[in-house]
């Protein structure tokens, strides 16, 4: 007999008030193990968000506190491009646009390739903790290592080539750099995620297609993208959510430069907010960048959704 | 698990994660408790260089053992605007702070810092005879002084002797105008081999280099009484035209020298000469010893001019600040200047007139070179965030004129029309 018939006739010959008292406790029973979640996201995401709209409506310097109503002023100075946080709104949103249009692509499509290879490796147990060791280090290492490489005179890899290329001081070659860095950095994450989906596969699929004389990239192709399509999807929202907050490897690297055209638009508003101190303004830039980042996934879920409907 | 287990385990979560609430509570009176007891402890921060001072502390520490106690934190210079506002903001932050000199123009202006001078007054340090009179002049907001000088960085000269040697130079006689230290730098430039006479960074030093050139051919970076910029002048050109000039015209320096290019080479012997902050002096003296050259900055333009770089210390007017607290800054203040011989012991120049005319300081020839430039350098204008502010504008266009996209009057044209427009954004 099913479990839920057994509680149906149970609660049939229960008396209605211990019916009506022991529903009552079970939801308060649900609800106190809900009760830590709920006040650590009140604490730390639900009061931070609230506060950080009303942080926006006003002229906030970070030490003393509101200096002022704004109103919608600092979002409406954000779509004027006489004001000089419009001019570096809309660079910082370019600029990171352009990492993110060079870097996701690269970011799924490389460990795709490692992760399939991986797979049918003896030696995958050897390298993929190689391939997922750069993942934990800090980003200051990262970013010490690759500019020590990347100088221009001096640096590990011209000298290797024997060039003079100017990696970190003139473009395209200062976001190439960046993109390098960044992609030796993590793909490591997505590989595991992707290798994870690997082993899902079914064998005799992959077997199947062996036996048909598929090569390795027909299996490749045919069957290995189709059939991680949910992984894929996966991996690019987050690519796209963690390279839209580009941060440290233009700092630390490139300084932003050069002039200004790798300064991305985190780099923009912890200037605003920290150095500057218009947290306001700050705050403003930072709600509509989250705006544009959540309209953009909205964007990719929809096409995945769409794709694996159809 | 029946129900009343499953009630009982959630109720003990929760008191548990309440209860860790209580634990601190109690902590914190524990805490009090001991702090009746024991000296006051003053949270001293720091962005500038460490050599000597955390000595000169321990020592003060010893003879105010059980009176005062100067905890110090030591943290990186390039982000530490962001540290000292972020704890500032979470009531955490230091009682004195050292750091350039315009970033305290902000906390002035918000009423974050106490007045300077009766600090002073009680340690019995004397600040008209006590230090160089362009470190104190200048100084004040709204007419009051809130900051005190720790050391100074001016703007040096820094040569190889024995590269100089090598190229048939003289190693004792540095070039002393812009002729001889182009003719110098030619000759020590061997671009084949990969041998420059200097490295011209588009990025870094300019926040030293460039207002000191722009100085010397007499002009000014802005008005801090009415917020005019000023870079943007004939000499600011004249001095932005020098430095591309090391690049495209004399090419005795390389074309897109990353970061740190500058220091790296001249520590590898690929670079001959470096004008950069005084800051370079202690890791270039360990690396090259008595082969190390430094001097003022050479006359580039028309006249001596040599930007001080700014080490300054300030106290903030926190809810612990009390009368006691500041007397025990001030005995600090008064302890610090004493022993400042110690500073010079670790290569970093005191700024103390007794120091400087001591006997002892003579057993250091750099630093008493160095030392010049307190009395005829000058300060960036304590404009509220006008490092930052340059860093954001200034210092990418000439970044941009460096690497030939624009041209220096285009730079500099350019970087002070966004700069007269963030001008308006700032503190009054």
């Amino acid at each position: 007999m099913a479990i839920q018939e057994v509680a149906v006739q149970r609660s049939i010959r229960m008396p209605r008030k211990r019916i009506t008292r022991r529903v009552v406790f079970d939801q308060i029973g649900s609800f106190l193990f809900v009760v830590p979640f709920l006040i650590a996201f009140i604490l730390f995401i639900g009061y931070p968000i609230v506060y950080g709209i009303y942080i926006s409506l006003n002229h906030w310097n970070p030490i003393v506190g509101s200096m002022g109503w704004a109103g919608l002023g600092q979002y409406a100075d954000l779509f004027n491009m006489q004001t000089l946080a419009a001019q570096q709104f809309w660079d910082g949103l370019k600029n990171t646009s352009i990492f993110v249009v060079i870097s996701v692509p690269l970011l799924v499509l490389i460990p795709l390739i490692l992760a399939f290879i991986l797979y049918r490796s003896p030696l995958k147990n050897l390298f993929r903790p190689i391939f997922f060791f750069p993942s934990v280090l800090s980003a200051t290492a990262v970013t010490s290592v690759w500019t020590w490489l990347l100088q221009t005179q001096g640096g590990g890899i011209n000298n290797l080539l024997g060039l003079n290329i100017p990696w970190l001081v003139e473009q395209p070659w200062a976001w190439i750099s960046i993109d390098m860095a960044t992609i030796w950095w993590s793909m490591g994450f997505n590989l595991v995620i992707i290798y994870a989906g690997l082993t899902q596969l079914p064998a005799s699929t992959l077997e199947a297609a062996a036996i048909d004389g598929a090569r390795s990239m027909r299996m490749f192709v045919s069957i290995v993208i189709p059939q991680l399509r949910h992984v894929i999807a996966f991996v690019v929202v987050t690519s796209t959510i963690a390279s839209f907050n580009l941060f440290a490897q233009s700092l630390l690297m490139t300084g932003g430069g050069p002039g200004s055209s790798t300064e991305s638009l985190s780099m923009y508003i912890y200037n605003q907010g920290f150095n500057a101190m218009h947290m306001g303004s700050a705050s403003a830039m930072s709600y509509l960048m989250g705006l544009v980042l959540a309209i953009v996934s909205f964007v990719q879920y929809r096409l995945t959704r769409e794709g694996n409907e159809g | 698990m029946n129900r009343i287990h499953q009630l009982a385990l959630a109720v003990l979560s929760i008191s548990a994660l309440l209860g860790t609430t209580g634990i601190t509570a109690s902590a914190d009176a524990a805490q009090v408790h001991r702090a009746s007891q024991a000296p006051m402890v003053i949270n001293f921060w720091s962005s500038g260089p460490t050599q000597g001072i955390t000595t000169i502390i321990s020592n003060f520490n010893k003879a105010y053992k059980g009176k005062y106690q100067i905890n110090f934190r030591s943290f990186p210079y390039t982000n530490e605007t962001e540290i000292v506002n972020s704890a500032l903001s979470a009531h955490r932050g230091p009682d004195m702070l050292e750091e350039s000199l315009t970033p305290s123009a902000p906390y002035a202006y918000e009423g974050l810092e106490m007045p300077i001078e009766p600090i002073l007054q009680m340690g019995k340090v004397n600040p008209k005879a006590g230090f160089p009179s362009a470190m104190w002049n200048g100084t004040q907001v709204k007419g009051v002084h809130y900051v005190v000088p720790m050391a100074g960085l001016p703007t040096l000269f820094f040569w190889n002797k024995t590269l100089f040697k090598q190229a048939g130079l003289n190693p004792n006689q540095p070039p002393r105008n812009q002729a001889e230290f182009i003719k110098d730098a030619k000759a020590l430039t061997n671009a084949k081999k990969g041998q420059w006479g200097y490295v011209q960074e588009p990025a870094w030093p300019n926040p030293f280099l460039f207002p000191s050139l722009l100085a010397q051919f007499g002009g000014k970076e802005a008005d801090p009484v009415t917020r005019k910029i000023l870079f943007n002048s004939q000499a600011g050109i004249k001095a932005l035209t020098f430095e591309y000039n090391t690049i495209y015209k004399w090419k005795v320096s390389p074309v897109n020298a990353s970061a740190n290019e500058n220091y790296n080479l001249f520590l590898s012997g690929k670079n001959a000469m470096v004008m950069d902050g005084a800051y370079q002096y202690p890791p270039f003296l360990t690396k090259f010893g008595k082969n190390l050259g430094v001097a003022l900055l050479p006359v580039i333009g028309n006249k001596e001019a040599d930007f001080l770089g700014q080490n300054y210390l300030w106290v903030f007017r926190n809810p612990s600040m009390t009368t006691a607290k500041q007397k025990g800054i001030g005995l600090f203040l008064k302890y610090y200047y004493d022993h400042s011989m110690t500073l010079a012991a670790g290569g970093i120049l005191p700024v103390w007139v007794p120091t400087l005319h001591s006997k002892a300081f003579l057993k250091y020839p750099a630093l008493v070179q160095e030392s010049k430039a307190l009395y005829t350098g000058f300060l960036n204008p304590l404009i509220p965030n006008w490092g930052t502010t340059t860093g954001t504008y200034l210092y990418q266009d000439i970044n941009l004129a460096l690497l030939n996209k624009l041209s220096p009057q285009q730079a500099l044209t350019q970087a002070a029309q966004k700069m007269q427009q963030e001008m308006a954004t700032l503190l009054h």
